[in-house]
């Protein structure tokens, strides 16, 4: 139980709110994502840091592992909470997760004073209107959630879904990690809690979005080169 | 896109036809909403300076290839329709999928010496390592007349890419 022996510091009291969003995107189901976030552990290390609402976009189905989720209880208002967190879910917006993302960027969106925590799948996809054929668009406008994640610069936990195969996503995970702008989680780790401490030090020192990049070739500039090709001259 | 349709210095590119996948709702929403702002400043009509058209797309996330065949010959015979009502003299396109019958339509009317057009790929923010089937099949076929790519491991393995560094 609770915090015997735990490295965890202790919530303060009266602190603002706080808000971790997960988002499993709309290509497919990733019930795992949410039974991982609602295990007692992943709970209490969320408590520990201070967070005090947990909200999850939890795609089709996603609905059933919360209400079987063992540590969570249900109020008589039907409200969800546990281990001191209130919890909230949905299953797709049709308009994008925008204002969710806003939510948890330190900005008072929604009344959340403090900075959060962005819990995403590891796709690029945006959030389509509905789980049916619009759901397998490919489409890259830049929308899905690891990127307005880090035009926030919020902290994020990227998961990629074993059961997607194509894990050209991983590819992304991995660099983003390690480059340093997100922590990089396996969603069948066993102390997949600590991925909230690894997102926690990394509020300390984020980086800012799109990288400079320093020691690699610079990159090209792509408005010259299309200029170029067209032989368009500066006319200034 | 948005992002790169911001580094561009759009006075040169004028019209400016928007072409999405037909399942795809959000992106002409969200372009549109920078037209409209893009119109409101210059005190011009969008109207005319940017349209908006969907196309069927060759192949769906998870299709079988098998019936991915009849798909694309519809979505080649759209793009055909679609080119010859833009008579585009650039093309910018960030795949994937959507873009390639019509580059591969754009490419034959240059060979043929129907029209000319620029054509331009930037392939994927979530392209690392390895391109996409779009990217591959216009590399390969030296297709686009120039080959962006937003890392710097792909630049390395396809060394007539330029790197651009993150666009989106």
């Amino acid at each position: 139980m609770a915090s015997e022996g735990s490295s965890f510091p202790e919530p303060v009291p009266g602190a603002p709110r706080k808000l971790c969003f997960v988002t499993v995107g709309a290509t497919a189901p990733f019930n795992s994502l949410i039974r991982a976030v609602l295990e007692r552990p992943f709970l209490q290390a969320l408590s520990s840091y201070g967070y005090t609402d947990l909200l999850l976009q939890y795609g089709r189905g996603g609905d059933n592992a919360l209400k079987e989720a063992e540590a969570v209880d249900v109020d008589q208002d039907s409200l969800y909470h546990g281990e001191g967190i209130r919890i909230a879910g949905f299953a797709f917006r049709e308009d994008g997760l925008s204002y969710e993302m806003k939510t948890t960027s330190g900005r008072g969106f929604g009344g959340f004073e403090a900075q959060g925590l962005i819990i995403s799948h590891a796709g690029m996809l945006p959030l389509a209107s509905s789980p049916t054929r619009a759901m397998l668009t490919s489409v890259d406008i830049g929308s899905g959630s690891i990127l307005e994640g880090l035009r926030l610069g919020v902290p994020m936990i990227v998961v990629p879904n074993p059961q997607l195969l194509d894990n050209h996503q991983e590819d992304l995970a991995e660099e983003l990690a390690g480059q340093g702008y997100v922590v990089h989680a396996d969603v069948q780790a066993k102390d997949f809690e600590d991925n909230v401490r690894q997102a926690e030090e990394m509020r300390q020192r984020t980086r800012s979005w799109p990288p400079v990049n320093s020691g690699e070739a610079a990159p090209a500039g792509i408005s010259e080169i299309i200029d170029e090709e067209l032989g368009f001259r500066n006319l200034d | 896109m948005l992002n790169l349709l911001s580094v561009l210095q759009k006075e040169r590119f004028s019209p400016r036809f928007y072409v999405a996948a037909a399942t795809d709702n959000m992106s002409l929403q969200k372009v549109r909403t920078l037209e409209n702002s893009l119109a409101d400043e210059t005190g011009v009509k969008v109207e005319e300076t940017a349209q908006f058209m969907q196309i069927y797309r060759s192949r769906e996330v998870g299709q079988s290839y098998l019936t991915s065949v009849w798909t694309t010959l519809i979505a080649t015979a759209h793009a055909l329709w679609i080119m010859f009502k833009i008579r585009p003299q650039v093309i910018l396109c960030n795949g994937p999928g959507t873009c390639f019958p019509l580059c591969a339509i754009a490419f034959f009317f240059k060979v043929v010496g129907i029209r000319w057009s620029s054509i331009f790929y930037v392939e994927s923010i979530a392209r690392v390592r390895r391109l996409s089937l779009s990217g591959l099949l216009l590399y390969k076929l030296q297709i686009a007349d120039q080959f962006f790519v937003q890392w710097p491991q792909l630049q390395r393995q396809y060394p007539r890419a330029h790197y651009v560094g993150c666009l989106m």
